[in-house]
């Protein structure tokens, strides 16, 4: 089971371990060994490799957040066209459909004249 | 040089007709309100009246026929052609109405303009070639 581990808490575990290795690395004691010269010279390494990754992800989650809210601002766009185009198909519709009663009205029309020119000659 | 009316309520289509048209030397003017282009019409004289059938509140059929109406209270004045412009399916309906109407072509969208405005241009032979300023 994966367990996931939150973005405030992955954010105080990298400023701690940053912390530690500046802390770790000001050592003021002269009789350094060369141990201890290595230690603090790999805490600096992992205090900036940490602050570094902290930057690039805050970096990466702002242009994220910023690219999610122009597809949904693109999405929203194209919904109101789409609701646009149907109203006005509609309505087209609508406007066939009464040329269309229209047409038929005046097709019975003629076949009534005709009808009655009919029965007049005969 | 041929006038025309183009009305679209979509604006990019009245603005892709306007630029088309003035490199094709058709004087264009374009409207995406019905009310405005009948206004319009009512004191303009245009050679192509180039109409979109779906729009709202009033649809290019109504429209179409407002203008042969009009035209026929004013019989000293030339009448224009109509083009209709459609992304919707072309029914019987719509042939039947343009048919009684003189429109002079159905065009489905997306239509090639610069094909249209040239076929515009043969209708017109003695304008075609006209020079003028674009508005």
């Amino acid at each position: 089971m994966t367990r996931t581990i939150s973005k405030p808490a992955v954010t105080t575990l990298a400023t701690l371990i940053a912390a530690i290795c500046a802390v770790s690395a000001s050592g003021q004691d002269s009789a350094q060994s060369q141990n201890e010269i290595f230690f603090r010279n790999v805490g600096y390494i992992v205090g900036l490799l940490t602050l570094l990754t902290l930057a690039v992800a805050a970096i990466y989650g702002a242009w994220k957040k910023q690219a999610l809210a122009e597809a949904n601002s693109l999405a929203a766009t194209r919904k109101e066209k789409i609701i646009e185009l149907e109203r006005d198909k509609a309505n087209l519709q609508l406007k066939i459909s009464e040329l269309e009663r229209e047409t038929e009205r005046l097709e019975k029309r003629n076949l009534r004249l005709q009808d009655e020119r009919g029965k007049e000659t005969g | 040089m041929i006038k025309a009316l183009v009305l679209d309520d979509d604006k990019d289509v009245s603005e892709l007709f306007k630029v088309i048209g003035a490199n094709h030397r058709v004087w264009t003017v374009t409207f995406t309100n019905g009310t405005d282009a009948l206004k319009f019409l009512d004191n303009n004289l245009v050679d192509v009246v180039i109409l979109d059938l779906m729009m709202y509140p009033i649809d290019g059929l109504t429209i179409a026929e407002q203008i042969r109406l009009n035209e026929e209270n004013r019989p000293d004045e030339p009448r224009c052609e109509i083009v209709f412009l459609t992304g919707a399916e072309i029914t019987d309906t719509i042939k039947r109405v343009a048919e009684r109407l003189g429109v002079r072509q159905i065009c489905k969208k997306p239509c090639e303009i610069p094909n249209l405005l040239e076929e515009m241009k043969s209708w017109f032979p003695e304008k075609a070639n006209v020079q003028g300023a674009n508005k």
